[in-house]
């Protein structure tokens, strides 16, 4: 063990407090454990999560850039963090475990090297950080769930491994046709082949079937995040059913948000607590081995997993979710419809089957400001020459 | 508490001096005062403290009884919103057939924002507007007393804090 594990262990390992006998039901990550008679099945599933935290002594970020992301890549970690459980159960399935010293399977390493912290690995910090500076963001800034999704809806574009397709959903509004096209691209050219059969189309049609002999070929395996804002100062308590029930889908990746100002990964809830993996630790940065072995040890938690008060929630949040095939997709939207007719707690998005009209054509809604309805308007309405702006269909 | 806060750009001006964080840091309820001036004056004060309940009630009567099919609505920006832009109008007639989807399309090309920005619009301060709903029928629901229905606009906050300053709070107290 090296000085910095040993002074990490030291100093803040006793911080942590053990998991709470209760009989209330344990949810992580879609899987319900009993904090009574599971309690190593708990550890043993949190700690089989990727934990990823502030690293230093890594490459320049752009060369010259920062060596260490302390003090604000905890976002960017989360990030990492969701992504990473997607590819845990892309590639290995959710019920993968981790076990500490044990030679590693290859999917495994491949996940972890997608995430080192090096210029080239797809999600690594590097990236994410350079890739924000099309979202507005230079290196170094703090991120929004929002941008944290967006970045990494880009960056899983080149992870032509995993061949994700990941979503993120705005205005809390998620449309299953959007989702489905961006699954099923091949469904776009069987109903062009249909429509004109030239000898191009079908060609790719063959490709298509060809391809088939994998089950992801007919659906690129989906990503779901839908960044939300669930109050302005805090989190509107009618929403805490609907957060926690969507810990008890099957598809659940969790939620990245956080406290004011610190990042936290979500996992699941016990009780009125919020279960999380924290990024608000230092760790030097790590190199790969010669053989291709990752030292793996501390990328994953192995102390009991934090707890908060659900309502210590900053309401910026982005939920994830991850559908393996179209059957996951579709029994998803099942619950999720189901959750909204239950009337337990308010729907923190809505469900919709096709994009509004006026959303695949722009043009019908540029109807602002209406002159007509301007002039019949007399100004005496108001004294501090506030007028109302009239908008008309 | 250790909530210790600096805005993005205060943080980038501190990194490469003092990564150790001893320093006074802004604070959340204080980053309001440490804003770059906005190009346009802006009410400080919520519509609803600007005037009394008796003025907003007779304005609504007013106003319906000119558009018996439009809604009066008050949109405003959430008081801590650092990333989207001031809108330059509080007070809107919407027509009732319009979808919250549309009325948001609407907001979001008024202020320019990619597709890919966060804007949420808040009813009452406090849940998210469902965007299939029509403006009468959020209006029915969420009407105030006055008779406006009253939004709030904000995008999402950021996160960042860096572990020493946490430390450093937290020995202090």
């Amino acid at each position: 063990m090296d000085a910095a594990t040993l002074t990490y262990d030291t100093l803040r390992f006793g911080e942590f407090e053990e998991f709470p006998e209760t009989a209330e039901p344990v949810w992580i990550l879609g899987r319900e454990f009993s904090a009574l008679t599971e309690k190593d099945d708990i550890l043993s599933d949190v700690a089989s999560r990727l934990w990823f935290t502030y690293r230093k002594n890594f490459q320049p970020i752009g060369g010259t850039g920062p060596t260490s992301d302390t003090g604000w890549g905890c976002m960017l970690r989360c990030g990492q963090m969701i992504l990473g459980e997607a590819l845990v159960c892309r590639h290995l399935g959710r019920d993968w475990r981790w076990v500490r010293g044990q030679r590693q399977k290859e999917e495994y390493l491949s996940i972890l090297n997608a995430f080192i912290d090096k210029k080239d690995s797809y999600y690594s910090i590097h990236q994410i950080a350079q890739m924000g500076v099309g979202e507005g963001k230079s290196i170094g800034q703090w991120y929004g769930p929002n941008t944290v999704a967006q970045v990494l809806k880009k960056l899983s574009v080149f992870d032509t491994w995993s061949r994700l397709a990941v979503h993120v959903a705005m205005d809390n509004t998620v449309v299953i046709e959007e989702i489905k096209r961006l699954c099923m691209p091949w469904l776009d050219f069987v109903g062009a082949a249909c429509a004109e059969p030239g000898p191009e189309l079908n060609g790719c049609l063959e490709g298509a079937c060809a391809l088939a002999e994998e089950e992801t070929a007919l659906w690129r395996p989906l990503v779901l995040l839908i960044p939300l804002r669930l109050g302005l100062s805090d989190i509107n308590e009618a929403y805490i059913e609907t957060l926690k029930q969507c810990f008890m889908l099957p598809q659940s990746l969790g939620v990245i948000g956080g406290k004011p100002n610190s990042a936290h990964y979500f996992i699941g809830f016990v009780g009125e607590e919020l279960i999380y993996l924290d990024p608000h630790t230092t760790q030097p940065a790590v190199e790969p081995c010669e053989d291709g072995q990752v030292p793996d040890d501390t990328y994953h938690c192995q102390h009991p997993p934090c707890r908060m008060h659900i309502c210590e929630l900053d309401p910026s949040i982005a939920v994830g979710f991850f559908c393996r095939t179209e059957d996951d997709f579709d029994d998803w939207c099942l619950r999720i419809r189901k959750l909204s007719c239950s009337r337990e707690g308010l729907p923190m998005f809505e469900l919709v089957d096709s994009q509004p009209s006026h959303l695949i054509n722009a043009d019908v809604l540029n109807l602002t400001p209406d002159f007509s309805d301007s002039d019949r308007l007399e100004r005496f309405f108001d004294s501090e020459d506030e007028e109302f702006e009239i908008l008309s269909l | 508490m250790s909530t210790c806060c600096v805005t993005p750009a205060d943080y980038l001006s501190r990194v490469g001096q003092d990564q150790g964080g001893g320093e006074s840091l802004i604070w959340y309820g204080q980053s309001l005062t440490t804003m770059p001036p906005l190009e346009k004056p802006q009410h400080t004060k919520p519509f609803k403290l600007r005037k009394s309940f008796a003025t907003r009630r007779q304005e609504v009567a007013g106003i319906r009884s000119k558009f018996p099919t439009k809604i009066p609505v008050i949109i405003e920006r959430y008081q801590r919103e650092k990333y989207l832009p001031p809108l330059d109008k509080t007070k809107f007639l919407v027509p009732q057939e319009l979808s919250m989807s549309q009325f948001v399309t609407i907001i979001r090309n008024r202020m320019s924002l990619m597709p890919s920005q966060a804007f949420y619009l808040l009813i009452n301060n406090h849940g998210l507007a469902s965007m299939s709903l029509t403006m009468s029928q959020v209006y029915k629901d969420h009407k105030d007393d006055d008779g406006f229905l009253y939004m709030t606009y904000a995008s999402q906050e950021m996160f960042g804090c860096s572990e020493e300053c946490v430390d450093t709070t937290s020995r202090v107290t």
